[in-house]
């Protein structure tokens, strides 16, 4: 993974671990390792905004980040997109298993949770 | 020809190919057999397909709209005569003439926006998909290729995010279910949509879905065309077809599509010669050519 990758998966760690989200002081204090630059660390936080891994409420002068969702969810999301086939997304994802028409679709995922066991 | 009534054969013509291109062409075509055997000469046909079902509707607007005209003659004369009366003399374009400007030009706007929109959703529908596996995929564990992401979870899943910046996805699950070498026959499937870029070749048939939702051919020829996919990504892995064959039981269920793919791996080897394809390709141009022939050839 790339330093930026790593960074931001650094960031989103200490997201996940604030219940009640962070500030960018916040998040820098958090961080392992040598003490980055607060822009840095904001810059970061502007990036996965962007992206809509995080969303930021203002406070005061400053803003207060939280992670849009948490790991359980995003996985759950890419799962979802993996097994799924909405009327809208088609060519999103090319799947081994090829596109299903949903039933099937509901029946596989039946089946995927009782092998789960 | 300079008779007006050219142009109303003509539109007839063009306005019988569009009716064929909507729904019985694709319903035939969708119930061969053949493009089992050779399905990128079927790819190529259904690509010449589309194309000429708009030219076909939008060409069909165009003569009508000739025909109300006094502007008669050589099209290529006639067609840009009739353009400028239209916007600098607009009272004196005959009802006709305006309903099939009018027409033409919703249409080429409808089927350019339907086509737009689509792709923009599914674009920023990956974006999104992308920045979270980023975010959650580790590096495959040996010997599984270090490129390709892992999600750590328990359902099998094995997927590609196409475009610019492609991603070939595990799943735990999967690389736990799979056997190395059924793992590799996948793998090389996935591999085969990404090189071919399938997520094109179907692209324009997801907005012609989106275009007309309440045809029912739309949805036949977006799934065929899919299964076509299927069938190529699939024989890139024919070496490991028996391989390819267990992977299909074991990560999916029996479904008509999952069947049919099985059953096709288990036989002979398709056509894949350059001149069937080639005479697929051809086809589909021939096909997608012949509106606008129509229209220089009467016209």
């Amino acid at each position: 993974m790339t330093r930026v990758g790593e960074l931001e998966g650094a960031v989103m760690a200490v997201l996940w671990d604030a219940k009640d989200g962070a500030t960018g002081r916040e998040v820098l204090d958090a961080l392992p390792g040598p003490a980055l630059a607060i822009t840095t660390v904001l810059t970061v936080l502007d990036r996965l905004q962007r992206k809509e891994l995080v969303r930021r409420e203002r406070e005061g002068r400053a803003h207060r980040y939280f992670a849009a969702r948490s790991r359980e969810e995003f996985l759950g999301g890419l799962m979802a997109d993996a097994l799924d086939r909405s009327a809208d997304r088609g060519a999103v994802l090319t799947r081994f298993l090829g596109q299903m028409p949903e039933e099937d679709t509901d029946r596989l995922r039946d089946l995927l949770r009782r092998r789960r066991r | 020809m300079e008779h007006p009534a050219a142009y109303w054969v003509e539109a007839g013509l063009c306005a019988v190919l569009a009716l064929a291109l909507a729904a019985p062409i694709p319903a035939a075509l969708s119930r061969t057999r053949w493009p089992r055997t050779a399905p990128a000469a079927a790819l190529a046909l259904w690509q010449g397909i589309g194309l000429a079902g708009g030219m076909a509707l939008l060409t069909t607007e165009l003569t009508v709209a000739a025909a109300g005209s006094d502007q008669h003659g050589h099209w290529r004369a006639a067609v840009p005569a009739l353009v400028r009366a239209s916007v600098f003399r607009p009272a004196d374009v005959s009802v006709t003439t305006g309903c099939g400007l009018g027409a033409l030009v919703l249409t080429a706007a409808w089927l350019t926006g339907v086509l737009i929109r689509s792709t923009q959703r599914v674009l920023s529908a990956r974006r999104a998909h992308r920045a979270v596996l980023d975010l959650l995929s580790e590096t495959a564990p040996p010997p599984v290729p270090s490129a390709i992401r892992v999600l750590r979870h328990p359902d099998p899943v094995a997927y590609t995010v196409p475009g610019l910046r492609p991603r070939v996805v595990l799943s735990h699950g999967a690389i736990d279910a799979l056997t190395p070498t059924e793992l590799g026959a996948v793998l090389a499937h996935e591999q085969a949509h990404l090189d071919q870029h399938h997520d094109l070749v179907v692209q324009p048939f997801l907005a012609w879905r989106n275009s007309f939702p309440f045809l029912p051919t739309a949805r036949r020829s977006l799934s065929t065309v899919e299964r076509l996919t299927e069938y190529l990504a699939d024989d890139r892995a024919r070496a490991e077809r028996d391989a390819l064959g267990t992977a299909l039981e074991t990560l999916g269920h029996e479904s008509a599509g999952i069947a049919d793919r099985r059953a096709r791996l288990a036989r002979s080897a398709p056509t894949r010669s350059v001149p069937v394809t080639a005479l697929g390709a051809l086809a589909g141009v021939a096909i997608a050519l012949v509106p606008p022939l129509l229209l220089v050839l009467v016209g």
